[in-house]
């Protein structure tokens, strides 16, 4: 039998891994899943922490995260990119190799900061610094929503372990506001698709000095 | 007794003034603005009036009224400053009725005039200011509207003439603000008094640095090397009644906050820290004097004579600076007196001038004096002003400048005898420069108008050009007098300053010497006589023959005059070291086969070395900078993501 | 409840501009909602601030001094945008740039902008906080992309990333916060989500965790701040943004932004048991901000980029006071003031020279005074004032600013003073082209007519000098050192 604390670890990695798997995905619907995926394990992640605190609200939260992070975001997702006939294929600012070097930086750096507290958890600086490297090397706008979500569950990782019990009211507000960023951020996608028929950032360079 | 017509006096001064700022607003009509301006000149009369009572009744204004909560001061330094902005100020704004009538197409009338008055509102609240707060205000709200009155006739060079002034100008606000802010010790609304009292128990590098930076942020307002080449750009470029207004007083608003600051804030400061002034001082009056030599355009010569008296006025504030903290007395208030007589007799006599280089831009509608010439013949009476003004200029006795450099050099020939060899040294170079300069100033004088009111005129206009009119000609003629009575009345004066307690009847003293400014005219009026005289006895009107000039048969043309050009040859020549003047030659021929027949052109080109040494090398680092900073917005999200992420790292990494 | 009535009356407004019929009802409705409660919460602040303490709200919101000098400030930005899209509006529509339904989402998107800016004012709990923080940006997005054109649409996505990823830090630090009060001082989380409950057991909190949090936090919302080198947004987003949403956007919620940093900067003080540490933050920031603006500032070529970056300079100006200790706080809330009537004005009148000229390009815009007269005078007034002339409000914040300076950094502040020169130098140069320059320029056509704008215009320009001579006097001292004071002490 496995204990509540090993499915509270498994779920940890698995948010964790889900993500880092991602960052090398190169096709849309792939990321997507994957980020779909490790909202999963955050869900379950909420429900393992709230139990092993002895809370039951825990439960109604991962709820939230289930049916916005898991179901709704990504399909919307989904949705939006397959509207605009968006190519499934991203395209990098760096090769693989330093893709992974990059990551493994942002790691160590998690590991470094985690460290220097008992109390700080290491998965969810680490999801923040992937998210902002997702959204550094890549060069298209699907992979920067996504990279932001990914921060997103990071900081809700940081609530979920180390503060945890935040009121449900709170929780479903910051639910409805990360929604709501994305699906403008979905709608202002469509309106770059059909400006320049194409998601990929490097077209969006007109605004300089 | 306490007579508060004083301080009702200054009140209705100051309100006159912002009346004649707010008046224009309602309407443009040649009426309105007649009132604007005749109310201007009354408020301004007033102002000089109350400054003049407030010597007769001997300085009783203890307790300091307030206007909107600033408190005002008025002491001998503040009044005598007082007197000479408004009196000038007054004589300006009746010029100027007639003059921008004349110009009213190329300026906007209202906005002229309501800056004007503004301008001159702001130089009112610097001198009755008692506090730094009151007093930036007041500096701010002058230079901000002399720099929109640079460039009044909207042309693009005015408007980048406009905008160097505008950086110098703000720089030196800045710095002066910031010298002010050391000194008291960041309380924003100490007064001067207070001021100094924290300056005495300030540290002796907080008292340096606030020297340097006040130093810089006053020199650079009055134009002195090397911060002075806003000057030549932005005053001639200014319709004439302000230049007037900028080179007779605006210039001594920054000499009167050095001043300010001097006498009353700084703790005694040693020896070595009125060297730079005095050197700079120095420097930028052989400069000026170098220029004015070699300078063709009519406003722009009188800007580098301005020059080159506010660096005379600062080597001679540095002097008495020196002097104090060598324990030489005498010298220090005989410098003292002597700065204020200069600035009073400068204010006169350049605003003079600029008001009739004014009336012979109107007339002839050019500055190049290479375009003039003949203006003697033409407009006698004014010319005579004008020559009376020059002479003003290059201290002639018996006008006003003649008082304070003999007031000046007489006392520093005295100290010499009296002081150790290193002060020695110093009080030779003062007394060498200041004699060299005046050399040079009487060079440009003669030169400024030798070619432009002399001999055959040179163009068109200058030999069509009539007597001003009225409104143009009498402000001039008050000036010229003015140089006169100040230089007649200047022991008066200075008594009355209080910077000369030891005079006996009207002679100015100086150690051993005296000077008493009557005999000095009555000389003059007795030479000029006899000479008169002199010519009706001995010469034969029967046998004098009036004829035009005999040239080989040849017509006279006004091609064969000197011009000003050949006349500075020489002084370009010697200082060619110093000035990098540069004439080029250009011969085009107009017979093909023959090459002595040709057309010759020449360009005088003038680069001032200090211009590519210093701002130049300035301006390209910032434009640099700029340039650089600009590549950051390169348009590319995931920099900017980046950048965050850099900032967010670098913070945690110096901040913890 | 106050503010929950607030709240309600925006979203009725909000709501209005889609049960009217015509454009011209949406804009009229609109009017009659945004004076009305504009003038009303402007009222109340007024009553609040003059008339002596007042009673904190409990739940989630609250108020104090600094809370309602804020929202008077964002009532009265709130009134002159919203008469000053009236006619912006108005006049793009009837041009045809605009479509009814693009009206209507201009109106509904305002009125829920400034709901989220007075929800962000007013909020004491910190997820209350973060969603109105957040909320600003949202709402706003889709009014940067108004026009949906390349550049707009561009610049909405960089906004909305850029502010979306500092605000995300920013709640990340704001976890921390709660966090440190979890462990230090055993609040349950649902208490320790209050910014009043987190100052009220600030010495309990974990000094280093308290320090990660506030840099978080700093650079995080300091991102919808605009400090450099987190601005990259604000320039694209102010600039392509209709005008009037651009004088909210600049005028007020970097200030509301600034607002909510400083409340945590009170948080981290009181944990850290001093100030220095914050104030090296803040005049770091602060002085490189002022700085780029500078160099920014000297060869823009864009007017209205020219003002976004004017913000960012004077965004630099309260964090460097806000950094020089107590009179510095006291400086930078004069600042915000002027701040806040004059930018606003001053893209009113971008506004109308954008209307009538059709470009944003400085050099494609010559003439203004004689083609423009009115709006041509009133933004020159406008930009000696942003410059600090006197009598700007913005000459006595920045004088006591430097006063203050001077005492405890002279290097930096000669740094800043520099640089302040050099801005003017820059934006001065750029406008008397705009205004004066000659290029070929048509004749007038019509002479310029006197319309709402300018209403609006020239009387922020007697509100910020009239701020400029009363805060000189010492009733206004005592009651900017109570706004001031709020930040420090209660919350």
């Amino acid at each position: 039998m496995i204990s509540l604390a090993h499915w509270n670890q498994l779920f940890t990695a698995g948010l964790l891994l889900f993500s880092l798997m991602l960052i090398g995905k190169p096709r849309l619907p792939a990321i997507i899943r994957h980020f779909a995926l490790s909202s999963l394990c955050l869900a379950g992640l909420t429900v393992t922490a709230s139990l092993l605190r002895g809370e039951a609200q825990g439960l109604y939260s991962a709820l939230g995260t289930f049916a916005f992070k898991v179901v709704f975001i990504p399909a919307v997702l989904a949705y939006a990119a397959k509207r605009a006939h968006a190519s499934m294929q991203v395209k990098f600012y760096l090769r693989p190799a330093m893709t992974y070097f990059a990551v493994a930086a942002a790691l160590l750096a998690a590991y470094l900061v985690a460290g220097r507290f008992a109390t700080v958890p290491f998965v969810s600086i680490a999801l923040v610094l992937l998210g902002l490297s997702l959204m550094i090397m890549r060069k298209d706008l699907y992979s920067q929503i996504i990279g932001f979500m990914v921060m997103e569950n990071g900081v809700a990782a940081y609530g979920v372990i180390a503060v945890g019990g935040i009121p449900l009211l709170v929780e479903i507000g910051i639910f409805l506001t990360v929604t709501a960023g994305a699906l403008v951020m979905a709608v202002l996608s469509r309106h770059v698709q059909e400006l320049y028929a194409t998601g990929d950032t490097e077209r969006l360079t007109e605004l300089t000095e | 007794m306490n007579p508060t017509y004083l301080i009702d006096g200054i009140l209705l001064c100051v309100a006159g003034t912002v009346a004649a700022a707010v008046l224009p607003l309602f309407g443009g009509g040649r009426g309105l603005r007649r009132l604007t301006l005749s109310l201007l000149a009354v408020a301004t009369g007033i102002g000089a009036s109350v400054g003049i009572a407030a010597f007769i009744e001997g300085m009783p204004l203890g307790a300091a009224p307030a206007i909107f909560g600033f408190r005002i001061a008025f002491d001998a330094l503040s009044a005598s400053f007082f007197i000479l902005l408004n009196a000038v100020a007054c004589v300006v704004s009746l010029y100027s009725i007639a003059y921008v009538d004349g110009q009213a197409d190329a300026y906007g009338v209202r906005r002229l005039d309501a800056l004007t008055a503004l301008f001159i509102l702001g130089m009112q609240g610097v001198l009755l200011a008692t506090t730094p707060f009151s007093f930036l205000l007041s500096w701010e709200t002058m230079s901000m509207s002399s720099f929109f009155l640079v460039m009044a006739d909207k042309k693009p060079e005015s408007i980048r003439a406009g905008l160097f002034y505008l950086i110098m100008t703000h720089l030196g606000a800045g710095a002066i603000l910031a010298g002010f802010m050391l000194l008291s010790g960041g309380a924003a609304f100490a007064s001067f008094g207070q001021m100094a009292l924290t300056a005495q128990s300030a540290p002796h590098a907080i008292v340096l640095l606030a020297f340097a930076l006040t130093f810089f942020g006053f020199g650079s307002k009055a134009g002195l090397w090397p911060f002075h080449l806003w000057l030549p750009e932005a005053h001639p470029q200014a319709p004439s009644h302000i230049s007037a207004l900028m080179s007779g007083v605006m210039l001594k608003m920054a000499l009167y906050g050095f001043l300010r600051l001097l006498l009353s804030v700084f703790p005694p400061i040693p020896s070595a820290w009125t060297l730079p002034v005095i050197a700079l001082g120095l420097l930028s009056a052989v400069f000026g004097a170098l220029y004015a030599i070699i300078e063709r355009d009519f406003k722009r010569l009188l800007a580098y004579s301005s020059i080159e008296n506010l660096g005379l006025m600062f080597t001679m504030l540095g002097a008495a600076a020196f002097a104090r903290a060598n324990a030489l007395p005498a010298l220090a208030n005989a410098a003292l007196a002597a700065v204020v007589l200069h600035a009073i007799a400068h204010a006169v006599f350049k605003s003079g001038l600029f008001m009739g280089a004014g009336a012979i831009v109107h007339e002839l509608h050019t500055r190049d004096l290479e375009s003039m010439g003949g203006l003697a013949k033409r407009m006698p009476k004014f010319s005579g002003a004008m020559l009376v003004l020059a002479l003003g200029a290059v201290a002639m006795p018996p006008f006003s400048a003649f008082m304070s450099e003999w007031l000046f050099l007489q006392n520093v020939v005295e100290a010499i005898r009296l002081s150790a060899p290193f002060v020695q040294g110093v009080l030779i170079v003062i007394l060498s420069g200041v004699a060299f300069v005046g050399g040079l100033a009487i060079f440009a004088m003669v030169k400024m108008f030798g070619i432009a009111f002399l001999a055959l005129p040179r163009s068109e206009r200058a030999s069509q050009a009539e007597e001003p009119a009225a409104g143009l000609s009498w402000p001039v003629y008050a000036m010229a007098a003015l140089t006169f009575l100040v230089g007649l009345l200047a022991p008066a004066l200075l008594r009355a300053f209080g910077f000369m307690r030891e005079t006996d009847g009207g002679r100015l003293l100086a150690g051993g010497g005296a000077l008493a400014p009557s005999s000095v005219a009555l000389l003059f009026a007795a030479i000029g006589t006899g000479v008169v005289l002199a010519r009706k006895v001995f010469s034969d009107a029967r046998r004098e023959r009036s004829y035009h000039s005999w040239d080989c048969g040849q017509p006279m043309t006004e091609k064969m005059e000197y011009t000003a050009t050949a006349f500075s040859a020489p002084m370009r020549f010697f200082f060619r070291l110093m000035l990098h003047a540069r004439k080029n030659v250009t011969a085009i021929p107009i017979v093909a086969t023959n090459p002595w027949i040709a057309r010759r052109e020449s360009r005088l080109e003038v680069r001032p070395l200090w211009m590519e040494a210093l701002y130049a090398p300035v301006a390209r680092a910032v434009l640099y900078a700029s340039t650089q900073a600009r590549r950051l917005h390169n348009g590319i999200i995931q920099f900017y993501i980046a950048l965050i992420l850099v900032a967010l790292i670098a913070t945690l990494a110096i901040a913890l | 409840m106050a503010p929950l009535l607030l709240f309600a009356a925006l979203l009725a407004a909000a709501a209005s501009a889609y049960i009217a019929r015509s454009e011209r009802q949406v804009r009229v409705l609109s009017f009659t909602f945004g004076s009305l409660i504009g003038l009303g919460v402007l009222a109340c602040a007024l009553s609040a601030l003059l008339g002596g303490p007042v009673a904190p709200v409990a739940g989630w919101w609250h108020a104090d001094a600094f809370t309602w000098f804020m929202a008077g400030l964002i009532a009265f930005v709130y009134v002159s945008a919203t008469i000053a899209s009236v006619r912006y509006v108005g006049a793009e529509h009837h041009e045809g740039i605009l479509s009814l339904s693009q009206v209507r989402l201009y109106f509904g998107l305002l009125h829920l902008f400034v709901l989220t800016m007075f929800a962000a004012t007013f909020a004491d709990n910190l997820g209350a906080l973060w969603m109105s923080l957040e909320g600003t940006t949202l709402a706003t997005t889709m009014l940067v992309a108004m026009y949906r054109k390349d550049a707009s649409v561009e610049a909405a996505w960089k906004y909305i990333i850029l502010c979306s990823i500092g605000i995300t830090l920013g709640l990340l630090g704001m976890l921390m916060f709660v966090h440190a009060a979890a462990v230090g001082a055993g609040l349950s989380p649902g208490e320790a989500l209050s910014l009043s409950a987190l100052r009220a057991h600030a010495s309990a909190l974990d000094a280093t965790l308290v320090r990660w949090a506030f840099i978080f936090v700093f650079i995080g919302l300091g991102t919808k701040v605009g400090f450099v080198p987190m601005h990259a947004w604000l320039p694209d987003a102010h600039s392509k943004t209709p005008s009037p949403i651009s004088a909210m956007l600049s005028g007020i919620l970097l200030n509301v932004a600034l607002g909510a940093v400083l409340r945590f900067k009170g948080v981290a003080d009181a944990s850290l048991g001093g100030t220095t540490w914050t104030n090296g933050i803040f005049l770091v920031f602060g002085l490189v901000s002022i700085v780029a603006a500078a160099l920014f500032l000297l060869q823009q070529r864009n007017y209205k980029r020219m003002l976004a970056y004017s913000s960012v300079e004077h965004m630099g100006i309260m964090a460097f006071s806000i950094g020089l200790g107590p009179v510095g706080l006291l400086t930078s809330v004069i600042h915000m003031i002027g701040h806040a009537f004059v930018k606003p004005m001053l893209f009113f009148g971008a506004g109308e020279v954008l209307l009538a000229y059709k470009t944003t390009h400085i050099e494609n815009v010559r003439g203004v005074m004689r083609r423009l007269p009115i709006t041509g005078s009133l933004f020159l007034a406008g930009l000696l004032l942003i410059l600090a002339v006197p009598p700007s409000a913005l000459f006595t914040s920045e004088f006591l600013m430097i006063g203050v300076g001077m005492r405890f950094h002279p290097g930096l502040t000669l740094l800043a003073l520099v640089s302040l020169s050099v801005i003017a130098l820059g934006m001065l140069r750029s406008v008397t082209s705009m205004l004066y320059g000659a290029n070929g320029e048509k004749a007038a056509e019509a002479p310029e007519r006197w319309n709402l704008t300018h209403g609006v215009m020239l009387v922020q320009l007697i509100a910020a000098v009239g701020i400029g001579v009363w805060a000189a006097s010492p009733g206004a001292f005592r009651l900017l050192s109570e706004i001031a004071q709020s930040l420090i002490t209660t919350l």
